[in-house]
């Protein structure tokens, strides 16, 4: 019986294959000649007489570990990264929209179930129109607020568009998208003392056109170039 | 820090235009022979990550200095040849000029005789 560690090569391949599908950096030409150099990296290997599996192990430390070879191959084609990222952004906001929109009605269906007598707990000042107040400001906060509070924290902790060569632009983001959650802020606030709701509403429009805009700006901002626009080498 | 005075990563990234450039003068080269070339020439102290090779290749290939083709070599496995282009011979004249420069130069300080272009 043969023993079950017994090397195969197939399997060892399809397995490097997979490590490399999931570094998204790389197309499908660069996986297809990358394992082209392992091949005949490997075949270097056994020409001196080293034994299959080892020619395997050794090609592939030689070549590189995957996320390595992300790193290089993004850091070679900032641009790639670049493009990839307006696009999630853009699919981002979109999202935002929807969610947003669903959520509006969510929210409006459960504050318009709170019985009318509860308004007896609303300053007086508000009464008569203190429904409206709860909605649009709850309904702006949840859909608007919340979320693009959430994603300058990500931002800022790395957690979103995390990379080592925007990391840098983190504090000046972080500085603007503040500035553009108070511009957002202000406008609604300012919205808030116009006589009707039309009012509101096309201020806090303005405020979210003019956030939107403003982070797409911030986000497509270009980064600052290095002394060496090179890949790093190096064994 | 390099015992067998291998070159330092900030030169092996300058000088992998230069290089890759000058080993396609002499004819149209696959990514392991380009490696295989440079460890020749530098008698193993130009250590490339071999996978940085090809971000190098590309970069190149994108601003037009070589060109890039698929072949089957007689094995019946499949290379991505590159050739040099016009423009990249272009470059290549001005790399070797800027480099015999700064050759030169360190050779007058070190008191050597320069090699002659």
């Amino acid at each position: 019986m043969e023993p079950q560690t017994r090397f195969n090569l197939t399997t060892a391949l399809a397995g490097w294959r997979q490590e490399l599908q999931a570094q998204d950096a790389l197309t499908d030409e660069d996986r297809r000649e990358l394992e082209s150099h392992l091949l005949d990296s490997m075949e270097g290997l056994r020409r001196l007489g080293l034994p299959e599996e080892e020619c395997f192990w050794l090609a592939r430390r030689r070549l590189g570990r995957p996320e390595e070879l992300h790193e290089q191959f993004t850091l070679a084609d900032p641009g790639k990264v670049w493009r990839e990222r307006a696009y999630w952004f853009v699919l981002g906001l979109f999202a935002l929209q929807w969610l947003g929109l669903a959520g509006r009605g969510i929210l409006r269906a459960a504050i318009l179930s709170i019985p009318e007598s509860w308004s007896v707990y609303a300053p007086t000042w508000w009464a008569g129109s203190w429904r409206l107040f709860c909605l649009e400001t709850i309904v702006f906060m949840v859909t608007w607020i919340l979320p693009a509070i959430a994603i300058v924290l990500l931002m800022r902790h790395g957690r979103l568009f995390a990379h080592p060569r925007t990391s840098d632009l983190f504090y000046s983001r972080w500085k603007l998208s503040l500035f553009g959650i108070s511009t957002v802020l202000i406008l609604a606030i300012l919205g808030l003392y116009g006589s009707d709701h039309f009012f509101l509403n096309f201020m806090m429009e303005i405020g979210f056109r003019m956030y939107g805009l403003l982070a797409l700006l911030v986000w497509l901002m270009p980064k600052p170039s290095r002394t060496t626009a090179q890949p790093a080498f190096g064994g | 820090m390099y015992p067998k005075l291998m070159l330092s990563k900030d030169l092996i990234a300058a000088s992998s235009k230069p290089l890759v450039l000058s080993i396609l003068a002499e004819g149209e080269s696959y990514g392991y022979e380009i490696l295989q070339r440079i460890r020749e020439l530098s008698g193993g102290r130009i250590e490339w990550s071999e996978g940085m090779l090809y971000p190098v290749l590309h970069r190149l290939e994108r601003d037009g200095l070589v060109q890039a083709e698929w072949k089957r070599a007689e094995s019946g496995r499949e290379r991505k040849y590159y050739s040099l282009s016009i423009d990249g011979k272009k470059s290549l004249d001005q790399e070797r000029q800027q480099w015999l420069t700064v050759h030169k130069s360190l050779c007058k300080l070190w008191n050597l005789k320069p090699v002659s272009t």
